[in-house]
């Protein structure tokens, strides 16, 4: 009652009557709530796309290096000491910057296949990251290698209202774009040539695909940092539970991954006085959930 | 040289706090208030002293410890206790109870500290940045306590400006320690001054990164009849990288390397490329003490720091004896306590 008693004070703009309630219920697990739920999401939508763009279902939304890429932003911000808000503009500026190198590539060599695509995104991300390796060596052991360390494992700990109104609209712009094109994704998973055969303009699709999927991945990262396995794992979950078909599946996909970052980051901020990182438990869950999905697709034939 | 190190020294340890605390009243407590600014001139306007603390800083928190006379009166909430174990677990009565809210670098619990309510969070400069956003929407404003230049002369500043925030008891507290830290530099000085021949000494700090011009590491240094083999040799402010490779070059006469550097004497001394070095031929390879909170630190135990150095570059101008009695009756002042050589990693 406390709990609804706060936030309906808060929408409705009344004084508080329980300070440190209101203050830990409305300015600490209201924001970091909203922001669980919307990068779960994202993230998860992001990952279920390029899994269906590609054909492959090992594919994350790191794989054109956007992850890499936002990482060596917030690096270089951290380095030079800037502010908050300038770190989310390097690591959502690098993180595009990364994944238009991944994509130039391809241009570059004259082969615009799939498989150009995904080693485009290898050598991308292979560069940044050893651009990050370069930073982390240069930077200062005791204050900004920690800062850089904690960033590249995710957390929502810093993330206030200002920094999701931030992103909220490139998030749900993308996100319905996404939604309006699940069934040309079912399209497109049929292999390039069927697309083509069909109709579809294969190269412009992939690409407002790629895109939006893009700017999702960099618009969470940029302000909880790297989180790993969502956009791998909870795609393959909600194909096991409602089957390939992206009309079906990117809703569920949206709802499973935004249950499973809101779960993991309650568990990350109650385990211990300690904020846990973020990939640490979603590594911890996501890896022998993904075993077990993996071994569940078989036995279903789905793989 | 000499003139200006004197100076900087006596500056540093007597007269600078002092002025410093007549400067800084700024119109201060005629109207019964409390009116401070902060390293980065916000403004800050208490109407009593304030009573606790939080912050993730090991430095900030040692000052609040020493001008809570060696308890943790003024504290609500700690940093990063692995870091500060040797000494507090000695010192706090309640170090067990202290509640962890963060570490340099990494995000504070927010929930914590709204439970625990202090008056607010003290941040150094170098992480200022990230500050207020770490402590958005806990309530609790953020004090720009220590500067990013930390120097001997910074030391005594830092003090002043937290014990303000305390209140008059601090404040005279404050004074006290000023004095008693002073005396020790000032004897530690005053015994090598007239050294000729000064060796030339690397400080080391993880890898082989080396302390620059800039450094309080520099100045402890030159206040004790040394030299900074490394100074002009890189851009100054912070922990420079370098290799072995110029470390070898430089040839230092004596290697100090921090005690949170992670390097043991075996190491340095069995290290190929450093073999040629006057430093490692000669076995002068010694751990900056001390074992239980580091003595090159922004914090008032930079002046065993210097009486250490003193007494191991000039053995025979500062003796053994002397750093102990220094040791013993300043961790007196500070913390009440003392402790073995053994203890302090002298030995």
């Amino acid at each position: 009652m406390d709990v609804i008693r706060s936030i309906g004070d808060f929408i409705l703009g009344k004084p508080s009557a329980d300070t440190s309630m209101d203050m830990v219920i409305v300015n600490v697990r209201l924001p970091r709530i909203i922001a669980a739920i919307v990068i779960g999401a994202a993230l998860s939508l992001s990952g279920a796309v390029y899994q269906g763009v590609f054909r492959n279902p090992l594919v994350s939304p790191d794989l054109l290096g956007v992850s890499n890429g936002a990482c060596v932003g917030a690096a270089i911000a951290i380095i030079f000491g800037t502010s908050m808000i300038a770190q989310q503009v390097f690591a959502f500026g690098f993180g595009i910057l990364a994944v238009g190198i991944a994509v130039l590539i391809p241009r570059l060599v004259r082969n615009t296949s799939n498989l150009m695509l995904v080693l485009a995104g290898i050598i991308t991300s292979g560069f940044f990251s050893s651009i990050m390796a370069l930073l982390k060596f240069t930077a200062s052991e005791d204050k900004e290698l920690a800062s850089i360390v904690y960033w590249q494992m995710g957390s929502l700990t810093k993330i206030g209202f200002g920094d999701l109104g931030a992103i909220l609209p490139i998030v749900v712009l993308c996100t319905i774009v996404l939604l309006a094109l699940s069934w040309r994704l079912n399209i497109l998973s049929f292999g390039e040539v069927e697309a083509q055969t069909l109709g579809m303009n294969v190269k412009r699709m992939r690409g407002i695909i790629i895109v939006c999927a893009s700017a999702l991945t960099a618009g969470c990262v940029c302000i909880s940092g790297t989180i790993g396995w969502i956009g791998l794992v909870i795609p393959h979950l909600a194909r096991l539970l409602v089957g390939s078909d992206h009309r079906k599946m990117l809703p569920i996909t949206i709802l499973l991954g935004s249950t499973f970052l809101l779960v993991v980051d309650t568990a990350c901020r109650t385990i211990s006085t300690l904020d846990i990182p973020l990939s640490v438990l979603t590594g911890l869950v996501g890896a022998p959930f993904y075993a077990w999905l993996l071994w569940r697709q078989k036995s279903a034939n789905l793989l | 040289m000499k003139t200006i190190i004197r100076r900087s020294l006596l500056l540093a340890f007597a007269l600078f706090g002092l002025c410093f605390l007549c400067a800084c009243q700024q119109g201060g407590q005629a109207d019964g208030k409390i009116h401070i600014t902060d390293v980065l001139g916000k403004e800050f306007t208490f109407d009593q002293p304030i009573s606790k603390v939080v912050s993730t800083h090991n430095p900030t928190l040692n000052h609040v410890v020493v001008l809570g006379n060696g308890t943790s009166k003024y504290l609500a909430g700690f940093g990063n206790k692995d870091k500060a174990d040797g000494l507090y677990s000695r010192i706090l009565d309640d170090w067990n109870e202290l509640t962890v809210i963060g570490s340099p670098g990494n995000p504070v619990n927010k929930e914590t500290i709204i439970k625990l309510h202090p008056d607010l969070a003290l941040v150094p400069e170098n992480l200022s940045a990230m500050a207020e956003k770490d402590y958005e929407g806990t309530g609790v404003d953020t004090f720009i306590a220590l500067p990013q230049n930390e120097k001997l002369e910074t030391i005594p500043e830092s003090s002043a400006r937290i014990a303000k925030l305390f209140g008059a008891e601090a404040e005279e507290r404050s004074r006290t320690v000023t004095d008693g830290s002073t005396k020790i530099v000032e004897d530690a000085y005053n015994a090598v001054k007239d050294v000729k021949d000064k060796p030339r000494v690397l400080f080391l700090g993880s890898g082989y990164k080396v302390a620059t011009s800039d450094m309080i590491q520099t100045q402890i240094i030159e206040a004790t009849g040394g030299q900074n083999a490394a100074a002009g040799q890189f851009d100054s402010g912070f922990f420079a990288n370098t290799d072995a490779e110029t470390i070898a070059k430089i040839n230092p006469d004596v290697i100090y390397y921090a005690n949170y550097s992670k390097h043991t004497k075996d190491e340095i001394m069995n290290d190929p490329k450093l073999a040629s070095t006057n430093a490692v031929k000669s076995g002068k390879v010694y751990e900056f003490p001390c074992k239980l909170e580091p003595w090159d630190y922004p914090t008032f135990s930079t002046a065993l720091g210097i009486a250490w150095s003193a007494h191991t570059l000039h053995p025979d101008l500062y003796s053994k004896d002397k750093l102990y009695k220094n040791c013993d009756d300043f961790y007196k002042l500070l913390y009440n306590k003392t402790f073995t050589p053994e203890e302090l990693g002298l030995e």
